[in-house]
């Protein structure tokens, strides 16, 4: 947009939730030695360090899986949600240290359009006083003004004048969406935080939405900060996208540049992620394997090196392309224990396919163990590489055994081990072995 | 359509609700085939029936809604048909499998079904594994043992990483995509010859989605199962469909190969709703949006279906509703529910267009009064 005059300035904000709702629950037995109660409490870094900046006038189209904390940053942006730290500059003024008073005159300015157009209108209002309600909130206009302007604004929406009086049941859910826009548009905002306003949308009603957002758009001069998790909307309504991975903005582009030229590995990635509607594109995807980390316990470095198809190879190992390829979709599949091994010739078939490796075995003395002490539906996994003796006992403390004598995993019969373990108990893991040690260089990147 | 029988045929299928405001016909009279190791897209917006299509042939619609019509055939045997009675009326005819019958030779066993919600699919209470053991025990008819085997042996089909130790997880230990995958394995298990998979990757992520896509695609090529997957989104029918019905509002509009749909389409309706979605791979400046909202199906309007809000209605399509026919000018099957085809010979070209009956407010009109 021309101008670049910034109507917000975001530095540095995050926002971490505190998990575990009750007193014990950040209590633990500690044993070993001392007082033996210890207080421990975990974060969700929802929303970790972000920085960017809105143009008045602009569309910011903010992109990502579901949890990697768009809509969490939405809110705290409108300070909806506290923000653990960082600042907001809207128009100049810090946000983020306003007293209730002052916060509540910026409202004004600022206002949000909700997914759920159900549930964001009160079913027993009707249309006209719903429309009405921020303008009394902010003491703007008489009684007659007020239903002048709701008049106007339902119109300007797409909704007939006439529909004052009926009640949100009455209407159809892309009608909903109206009213919501004709709600936000009452107090003549500046800024719009449009969290999936379309998501809940059929294909053609939504085409509908996304028009009267932008006549909207021109017609009183907004800036939306638009969150979707649908790159073909995004890709419709934005002039400037970031996209964020696990709390992190981790591309932030024009919006052309963004779609045909892609800089970071997880954008391309995502954008071959999405089906085209044309079948003659039809099974060019490449998919990211795996689920996103744990927000409670990101990966160390950069956030998506787990799943990275860029992730660059150690320096310790001398490597060609196609091995490191072989060797990180290996490790990954380990990791994620996603393959019951049969016979080294079979793990050879599926992941070493026409790559050799050479190396000695057993060459490192630093190996990774993965303790998940929880049970694996919200599994939390730490990362350390813990020197040790033996491989095969480092391999051994997978999932719940953490409190059991080892000896007892070591005895189960082949057929229902683990990936990890069986592997180190075969004979065929030890010339990848070497190459296996690498991954502590991964994780330690 | 080739000559060899398809595995499952739908004729004329009338699927109608009676409720207090009248009735409603969900699903009236649509027509459809699916041959050995295809996958058939049904595609439509929210509303068009296409749910109760397939509730209709897994006999799964619950009273007030009643099956009224059409006939069904399966592998050539007949699961569903209607027969005039001694009074006229109609009624299930003799050949029509029972529903006792079906439930135990046919549901699950030879036609499986994945939900779009897994998480109202599985039981909170049980653990995952028993769910689906259960499942395997009562329609393979096998022991415990082995029917907990099978299922391990399942779910590690399905990419469920660690199988054996997330048999005795709880539903909501699981992610969407787990959990949908658990529904896939329930579905797989039984190797059913058909699985009816009902907008099964609404709800998830698209790196989600995408893998679900591709792992589907592999059992696919693995069982040579077919699949009818119902869904709203025309890309993920470009992606894994090898034929699409295009549904509107409880009937057919428009069948065809995927290429031809796409690029050779040739009824205004999926037209529209190719140009009404924005595009992942390129910018489009303006979306064209259809006009209004799909009219509630107790009362649809008279004559074509789509002609309140078609671009190219004229006066003859007040009148006439038509059946999807073969309006083909290659080999290939091609059926169209629209009168400006030649097929149809009814005068399309000298009838007067229709003025938009829309003002300036356009859907914004049409309250949906009696909804609730």
């Amino acid at each position: 947009m021309s101008g670049a005059e910034s109507i917000l300035r975001v530095e540095n904000l995050t926002k971490h939730f505190s998990t575990g709702s009750g007193v014990f629950d950040t209590v633990e037995l500690d044993l070993s030695g001392g007082f033996p109660l210890k207080r421990t409490v975990e974060h969700v870094r929802a929303v970790d360090d972000v920085s960017f900046e809105i143009e008045r006038g602009e569309t910011l189209g903010l992109v990502g899986e579901s949890g990697c904390g768009k809509s969490t940053l939405g809110r705290t942006i409108l300070r909806l949600l506290q923000p653990t730290d960082g600042d907001i500059y809207f128009k100049g003024r810090n946000i983020a240290d306003l007293d209730k008073g002052e916060l509540r005159r910026t409202r004004k300015d600022q206002q949000m359009i909700f997914q759920d157009p159900q549930s964001s209108l009160n079913p027993r209002m009707k249309v006209g006083p719903i429309v009405e309600e921020p303008m009394k909130a902010h003491d703007l206009y008489d009684d007659d003004g007020r239903e002048e302007r709701a008049r106007e604004l339902l119109e300007a929406v797409g909704l007939d004048p006439q529909h004052y009086n009926r009640y949100p049941h009455q209407f159809s859910g892309g009608q909903r969406q109206r009213i919501n826009l004709a709600r936000a548009l009452s107090v003549d905002p500046d800024f719009i935080v449009c969290d999936e306003p379309t998501s809940a949308l059929d294909a053609s009603i939504q085409a509908q939405v996304l028009n009267t957002m932008r006549e909207l758009q021109e017609e009183f001069n907004l800036t939306y900060l638009f969150i979707s998790h649908d790159l073909s909307v995004i890709r419709h309504i934005s002039d400037r996208v970031a996209v964020m991975y696990l709390g992190q903005i981790v591309e932030l582009a024009e919006k052309e540049e963004l779609f045909e030229d892609p800089k970071h590995p997880y954008t391309r990635s995502l954008l071959s992620a999405i089906p085209v509607p044309d079948p003659s594109q039809a099974g060019s995807r490449t998919i990211l394997q795996g689920d996103v980390p744990d927000p409670v316990d990101p990966p160390s470095g950069c956030r998506f090196r787990t799943r990275c198809p860029e992730l660059i190879p150690p320096d310790a190992y001398d490597l060609g392309d196609d091995e490191w390829a072989a060797v990180r979709e290996f490790m990954r599949a380990v990791r994620r224990r996603a393959f019951d091994p049969e016979s080294r010739a079979a793990v050879e078939a599926e992941f070493f396919d026409g790559v050799s490796l050479g190396g000695e075995a057993g060459a490192s003395s630093t190996t990774r163990s993965t303790t998940s002490p929880r049970r694996s539906g919200r599994k939390r996994r730490t990362y350390s590489p813990t020197p040790s003796p033996s491989r095969a006992s480092a391999h051994r403390s997978s999932r719940r055994t953490n409190s059991r004598p080892v000896g007892r995993r070591a005895a189960s019969p082949p057929a229902t081990s683990t990936a990890s373990n069986s592997l180190a108990g075969r004979p065929f893991s030890r010339p990848h072995s070497n190459r296996l040690a690498s991954r502590s260089s991964e994780n330690a990147g | 359509m080739t000559a060899s029988t398809p595995l499952l045929s739908v004729d004329n299928l009338q699927t109608q609700f009676e409720t207090a405001e009248g009735t409603v016909r969900a699903v009236d009279g649509i027509s459809f085939d699916v041959h050995e190791g295809e996958t058939v897209g049904l595609v439509g917006e929210s509303g068009a029936g296409k749910s109760v299509a397939i509730s209709s042939i897994l006999r799964l619609v619950e009273s007030p809604g009643e099956i009224v019509g059409g006939e069904i055939r399966f592998q050539g045997e007949t699961l569903l048909s209607f027969e005039e009675g001694p009074d006229g009326e109609r009624r299930r005819s003799p050949e029509t499998l029972s529903n006792e019958e079906f439930r135990r030779r046919i549901r699950g066993r030879e036609i499986a079904t994945i939900f779009q919600d897994p998480m109202e699919s599985l039981n909170p209470v049980f653990t995952v594994g028993s769910q689906l053991q259960e499942f395997i025990e009562i329609n393979r008819e096998l022991p415990p043992k082995d029917a907990r085997d099978v299922a391990i042996e399942t779910l590690r089909e399905v990419d469920i990483p660690k199988p054996e130790d997330r048999f005795d997880d709880y539903p909501h230990e699981f992610s969407g995509g787990m959990r949908q995958r658990v529904l896939i394995a329930m579905a797989i298990a039984c190797q059913p010859s058909l699985i009816l998979a009902d907008e099964p990757t609404t709800a998830l992520d698209v790196t989600v989605e995408g893998q679900i896509l591709n792992m589907v695609s592999n059992l696919q090529d693995e069982y040579g199962t077919s699949f009818v997957w119902v869904t709203h989104d025309l890309a993920v029918v470009a992606d894994i469909c090898d034929r699409v019905n295009v549904m509107y509002l409880g009937q057919m509009a428009e069948q065809a190969n995927v290429h031809d749909l796409f690029d050779d389409t040739k009824h205004p309706y999926t037209e529209a709703l190719l140009n009404s979605v924005p595009r992942p791979d390129k910018t489009v400046e303006s979306l064209t949006p259809i006009e209004g909202v799909m009219p509630e199906a107790i009362d649809p309007p008279a004559g074509c279906r789509f002609h309140p809000r078609c671009p190219d209605a004229r006066e003859v399509c007040r009148e006439i509703n038509p059946d999807a026919r073969n309006v083909s000018d290659t080999g290939r099957p091609h059926n169209a529910a629209c009168v400006k085809h030649d097929a149809f010979d009814v005068d399309y070209e000298h009838s007067a267009p229709i003025k938009s009956e829309d003002d300036e407010f356009g859907e914004d009109l049409q309250v949906t009064e009696g909804s609730r």
